[in-house]
């Protein structure tokens, strides 16, 4: 396996509160990652490590086999696209397209300029004039064209409109396709992204709850609705992330699959069984606040 | 049949019901070849690598063959092996239950036998 | 190299920033001033050119506040970022003094037709053009840089941390001021400054050390700056 960002015991303190804490994960190469969690998980400030912009507090940090500060054999590959992303006030879309073109090696303009049509960009448009899905827009073209082997998408959508974002999703898997790299998109907004990606990393409160497959995290977990106590019994000794109950109903979710006689049981006790889907699965894990760490190893 | 994949089951699995369904269906005859990973990723707005295990399912499981610098075919004989399959899940799933609900019933098989030509009558 | 470059290019997309308001923060005052001497009798000698020093500073600080997260948020290296920089700043300020030794050249010849001494002033533009380009070129730079350092403190250690830098500069001043006073120093200096008058150009090449050590230390500072 080629492992392109390799984490091990990362923790960033600040004055009076831990943004992230004890995380370990890695990054192989040529796959897309989704980086979920809620806002203010941990998630940007680890990003901001990786690419060097913010200084781990202790732990170690390796992106293709080196220490990112300072060494331009990994800055050079490394693209980060932030929603907080500035630039200068008096550049216009061009210039900006123009300084990126001469920062990141492998940049296609020709592809930038396909992608400024499909956005309908304004070229000549103060990036200070720009609404903010057009703002987003420029962000998520910089990070397309500069075909950087690690790109990281932070939150790269705000203000656009769905037409827009599915523009963005089949850009995006035209041109891995063609030109595979590593891709981390990191999101609260699960469901669009979901099915883009090949492996989902997700932070809660500053640390790795989750770190699977997403194939293997499709059907992980299920829900049984009917009447609580049965409900309960049958989810006794399972690993529950979400509970909701109504009346004398219940409905009840948790880790595992459920196998043909798990399914027999079920339905000789008038439960329903409700597939969870890979978003709901981590909203359930990130909405608690009690920690789930046990809820993952599967 | 909606574009849109169930993100509560593994992808690659229903990419691989989709192409038998569309051999079954004669929407991919056999010999045709089949559209790449990448169509069908884009198709999709899936992951490529899960489109490519999807598809790869099925060319372990002989019903796609792979040709060398081409891309991906539907094996002859395919179809005949998925109806065959097909009929075999159909028996699993409706006939074995809907006998053991009879007989909760007591309902004998040829009442059962009625039942389905009365069935089929009204099908037409 | 390359990525030294690429800070360069990027300064130079800024055109208003370098190359238009300098010149028309200038030119507005070089042309109320010449309006003001075209009235007057006597000759008229005004320091509007500090209006393009003052410039500098302020473009030092902003230009610190524009590239620095965009830069680096583009995963530039903090050292390019600070030598494409400075070079930027070099190179604007060679520029800047050619341009203004030029016109002080003019104005020497011509004053304008009205008299006017807005580019060539007595003591700053003593010596040769080589010595009034480098005053100009010294001012300048010491001014961008002394604006990125400023910035640099900023952003390293934000509003508070510039509060305590500049209240220990005034620290030092006074204790500097106040061990001169009380040693009857100010004699000695005024006698060493009557012996050994200093030139503008001599006083532009011993600021030019303290330059580089503003450029080191904005350096220092930003290596260690989150973005």
């Amino acid at each position: 396996m080629n492992k392109v960002v390799e984490i091990n015991g990362l923790t960033k303190k600040y004055k009076d509160q831990i943004a992230v804490n004890n995380v370990s994960f890695m990054l192989e190469a040529n796959k897309i990652y989704g980086l979920l969690g809620r806002n203010g998980a941990g998630k940007t400030t680890i990003m901001h490590m990786i690419t060097a912009q913010a200084f781990p507090t202790s732990g170690e940090l390796k992106v293709f086999g080196e220490n990112p500060y300072e060494n331009n054999r990994v800055l050079t590959q490394l693209c980060f696209i932030k929603e907080s992303q500035k630039y200068p006030d008096n550049y216009r879309v061009i210039d900006v397209l123009d300084v990126s073109s001469t920062f990141f090696p492998n940049w296609d303009r020709e592809f930038a300029f396909a992608l400024i049509e499909d956005f309908r960009l304004p070229l000549k448009r103060r990036v200070k004039k720009l609404s903010r899905g057009m703002l987003s827009a420029v962000g998520i073209i910089v990070g397309l064209a500069s075909r950087a082997p690690v790109t990281i998408f932070d939150e790269p959508y705000l203000g656009l409109d769905a037409v827009a974002r599915g523009l963005f999703y089949d850009r995006l898997l035209d041109d891995y396709a063609e030109n595979p790299r590593t891709i981390v998109l990191s999101t609260h907004l699960i469901d669009e992204v979901s099915k883009l990606l090949e492996h989902v990393i997700v932070i809660n409160s500053g640390e790795v709850i989750l770190n699977e497959d997403a194939e293997e995290l499709r059907g992980q977990a299920s829900t049984v609705v009917g009447a609580a106590a049965k409900a309960e019994a049958f989810a006794m000794g399972r690993t529950i992330i979400h509970r909701e109950s109504m009346g004398g109903l219940a409905s009840v979710t948790f880790m595992g699959r459920l196998d043909a006689e798990d399914r027999r049981q079920a339905e000789e006790l008038g439960l329903e069984i409700a597939p969870v889907s890979l978003q709901q699965l981590v909203v359930h894990l990130t909405k608690s606040n009690h920690k789930n760490k046990e809820a993952v190893s599967l | 049949m909606s574009l849109q994949m169930d993100d509560s089951r593994p992808i690659f699995v229903q990419i691989a019901e989709r192409i038998e369904n569309d051999i079954i269906d004669g929407a991919m005859p056999e010999e045709s070849q089949v559209p790449s990973t990448n169509q069908f990723a884009a198709f999709y707005q899936i992951n490529p690598a899960t489109a490519a295990k999807g598809v790869n399912l099925l060319v372990d499981l002989g019903i796609l063959y792979k040709r060398r610098g081409i891309g991906m075919f539907v094996a002859t004989g395919a179809k005949a092996r998925l109806m065959e399959q097909r009929k075999e899940h159909f028996f699993e799933q409706y006939v074995v239950t809907m006998i053991s609900e009879a007989k909760k019933l007591g309902i004998t098989v040829d009442q059962l036998t009625d039942m389905i030509r009365r069935g089929e009558s009204r099908h037409e | 190299m390359n990525r030294i470059r690429s800070v360069v290019h990027m300064h130079m997309k800024d055109r208003l920033g370098w190359f238009i308001l300098p010149w028309v923060i200038l030119g507005s005052s070089f042309v109320v001033n010449l309006g003001i001497a075209a009235y007057a009798e006597e000759t008229i000698t005004t320091g509007g050119l500090a209006s393009i020093y003052i410039y500098m500073l302020v473009g030092g600080i902003v230009s610190l506040v524009q590239t620095y997260p965009f830069a680096v948020g583009f995963t530039m290296r903090r050292k390019d970022y600070v030598i494409g920089t400075l070079a930027t700043m070099a190179g604007f300020s060679a520029y800047s003094a050619i341009v203004l030794m030029l016109l002080g050249a003019i104005e020497k010849e011509t004053g304008w037709g009205v008299d006017l001494n807005f580019f060539h002033l007595g003591y700053l533009s003593e010596g040769n053009l080589l010595a009034q380009w480098w005053v100009h070129f010294g001012i300048m730079l010491n001014m961008l840089v002394g604006g990125f350092l400023i910035s640099s403190i900023h952003r390293k250690f934000g509003k508070n941390g510039m509060f305590a830098f500049f209240i220990g500069i005034s620290l030092i001043l006074s204790v500097v001021i106040f061990l001169v006073s009380t040693n009857d120093g100010w004699d000695a200096i005024g006698r060493w400054l009557r012996d050994n008058p200093p030139t503008a150009a001599e006083l532009s090449t011993y600021l030019f050390p303290l330059t580089v050590i503003f450029g080191f230390a904005s350096h220092l500072l930003l290596r260690k700056a989150a973005v």
